[in-house]
């Protein structure tokens, strides 16, 4: 039949009257099919994790081999011994980092998370790369996280920390520390909270902060800084409302902010992440207007005079597309992307911006590389729980 | 029998099968993505919160199954076409999955229809095979395709142009031979 006018109403019913289709397979078969593939994921991931052990443990038997053949040259013993015990200390790190992950697939409460653990040679590139990692998906049940955050040095941005800390004590015994921990760590003059004490309420979702005597703000740089840290801080357990109390009667006085019991704290703010001294990725805030794409973007900028390094290198480019909480990037550039720390840093830098922007995964398209670290291009990659950790 | 496989096959199968037949029109493709959905459904359905309902959760994840699959398509292709370096005429390669028509359709208005979906965007697709095949609502649609419930409409009403261009351009041709 031809017509010289289609109308709608008639796509529309024609689109309604399309025949049915059923499936044939029967019921049982279909369900028989799926366990299959339940049962057969399971026994590959069991032996990922005997994997790394065993791997430890030739890497050991390795050094121990090696070692009397080099004695002819002690500095040179001395210098590689010293390298070997790091990379080993490092090896077994990961090698938690690495379980934890896998029980918390099992648990089956993140299902993607270990995704990108389904070949053998990338648990190997685990084991090599994860050392130079600036993210941490999950820690196991022996460990916690402590997030913390200072300011850099020009009290522009917020520098996010994560202290990993055995799981012996509660959370607000571990914030008790926080001061030790910083000050291990040579952050005492960028952490503004020193003396400060907490005490968190996940069920009211409420922290209690209460400031030193001595506590002040010299400056409005510093105060603007204030709310972020805090947010920062407690964001991640789910925290609303901090609410301030001074040992004065006083009310705490943020200068330009002016004087306040309380602060309201949002889930996440909107950031590009850049490379701090080269060594921790920060959140560069957005308005709320922004988007992924400016995002993405606001990434190939360097800021030199606040130390901030671009972290999407110039010949990189990608166009961006989302699917529901997925970030979907296909690279667009003409230059071969290949397997380097800068690399590592782009994933993580990306991976935490979309986090910020509340996606859940990303999926890096058309890489022409398979993995870069640990990281499976091949598969959507779970956003991170925390950045720049810190193993205590 | 896993009593989440039963309660979701039960419900929402046939519907299921349809929707993801429709979308890549290969029944041994369809079978499998199905199998997929149904493994995502029984690993996630703890961290199911109810915030939609079972049937859009389900078909959400249909529908991101099936995306999945057409991207790992295109990546197939753009690898083939990469490798023969064939330039304009790579455009014309035909996608090498493709296979006589599973679906026998009698209505030379409806083939013609059913040929035509393809000429459509992945997006208005799904909306137009929802919306019209599987009779979803509006707001079960958008909240499946996560767009606004406005986004939905003006995907809607692009894809019936687009069949509606296409319907005509076919129908030029006829009259001209």
């Amino acid at each position: 039949m031809k017509k010289e006018d289609w109308k709608d109403k008639e796509i529309r019913k024609l689109l309604q009257e399309m025949p049915k289709v059923t499936d044939e397979i029967p019921k049982v078969i279909l369900y028989e099919q799926i366990s299959k593939k339940l049962t057969d994921d399971k026994p590959a991931k069991n032996q990922k994790i005997k994997l790394i052990p065993v791997f430890t443990t030739l890497v050991a038997i390795f050094l121990l081999s090696v070692i009397p053949f080099l004695i002819n040259d002690r500095n040179q013993i001395a210098n590689n011994y010293a390298l070997d015990y790091k990379d080993m200390e490092n090896t077994n790190e990961s090698t938690e980092i690495m379980i934890s992950e896998d029980s918390l697939e099992k648990s089956g409460e993140e299902s993607t998370i270990a995704d990108y653990h389904d070949s053998t040679e990338l648990e190997m590139g685990d084991l090599e790369t994860i050392k130079d990692s600036n993210v941490v998906h999950s820690v196991g049940n022996d460990s916690s996280i402590v997030f913390a955050a200072v300011a850099d040095k020009q009290f522009q941005y917020v520098i996010p920390v994560s202290f990993i800390v055995p799981n012996k004590n509660s959370l607000n015994e571990n914030y008790k520390q926080l001061d030790n921990y910083m000050k291990e760590e040579g952050f005492s003059s960028e952490y503004l909270f020193e003396g400060a004490s907490y005490e968190i309420e996940p069920e009211n979702k409420e922290v209690k902060i209460q400031l030193p005597t001595n506590f002040s703000i010299d400056s409005s740089a510093e105060a603007n800084l204030f709310k972020d840290i805090i947010q920062t801080m407690f964001s991640p357990y789910g925290i609303e409302k901090a609410v301030l109390i001074s040992e004065g009667e006083e009310p705490i006085d943020l200068g330009p902010i002016g004087q306040i019991n309380e602060l309201r704290i949002q889930e996440s703010n909107k950031a590009s992440y850049k490379l701090y001294n080269s060594e921790y990725l920060v959140p560069v805030p957005h308005q709320l207007e922004n988007n992924i794409s400016d995002a993405i973007m606001e990434m190939k900028n360097s800021e030199e005079a606040f130390n901030l390094t671009k972290t999407i290198p110039d010949s990189i480019h990608f166009s961006v597309e989302s699917f529901d909480s997925e970030l979907d990037l296909f690279y667009t550039g003409d230059s071969v992307i290949e397997e380097t720390e800068e690399s590592i840093t782009m994933i993580e830098a990306i991976l935490m911006t979309a986090k910020s922007y509340g996606f859940e995964t990303v999926r890096f398209n058309e890489m022409g590389i398979d993995a870069i670290g640990h990281y499976n291009m091949n598969e959507p990659i779970q956003v991170p729980t925390a950045v720049n950790p810190i193993v205590k | 029998m896993e009593p989440v496989f039963d309660q979701f096959y039960e419900k929402y199968h046939q519907d299921l099968f349809q929707f993801v037949f429709y979308m890549v029109k290969d029944r041994e493709v369809t079978e499998d993505l199905v199998q997929e959905i149904y493994i995502k459904v029984l690993k996630s359905y703890s961290s199911f919160k109810g915030e939609s309902s079972e049937k859009t959760w389900l078909f959400s994840i249909a529908r991101h199954v099936t995306f999945d699959y057409f991207r790992s398509q295109k990546r197939k292709r753009n690898r083939i076409m990469d490798f023969f370096d064939w330039g304009e005429k790579g455009e014309s390669i035909p996608d090498q999955n493709a296979k006589p028509e599973e679906l026998a359709i009698q209505s030379d208005e409806l083939r013609r229809i059913y040929q035509l979906l393809d000429k459509c965007t992945v997006d208005q697709k799904s909306v137009l095979i929802l919306r019209f095949i599987q009779s979803f609502s509006v707001q079960e649609t958008a909240k499946i395709l996560n767009f606004s419930v406005s986004k939905v409409k003006t995907t809607q009403h692009r894809g019936l142009k687009a069949l509606r261009k296409h319907l005509d351009e076919m129908d030029q041709k006829g009259t001209e031979k």
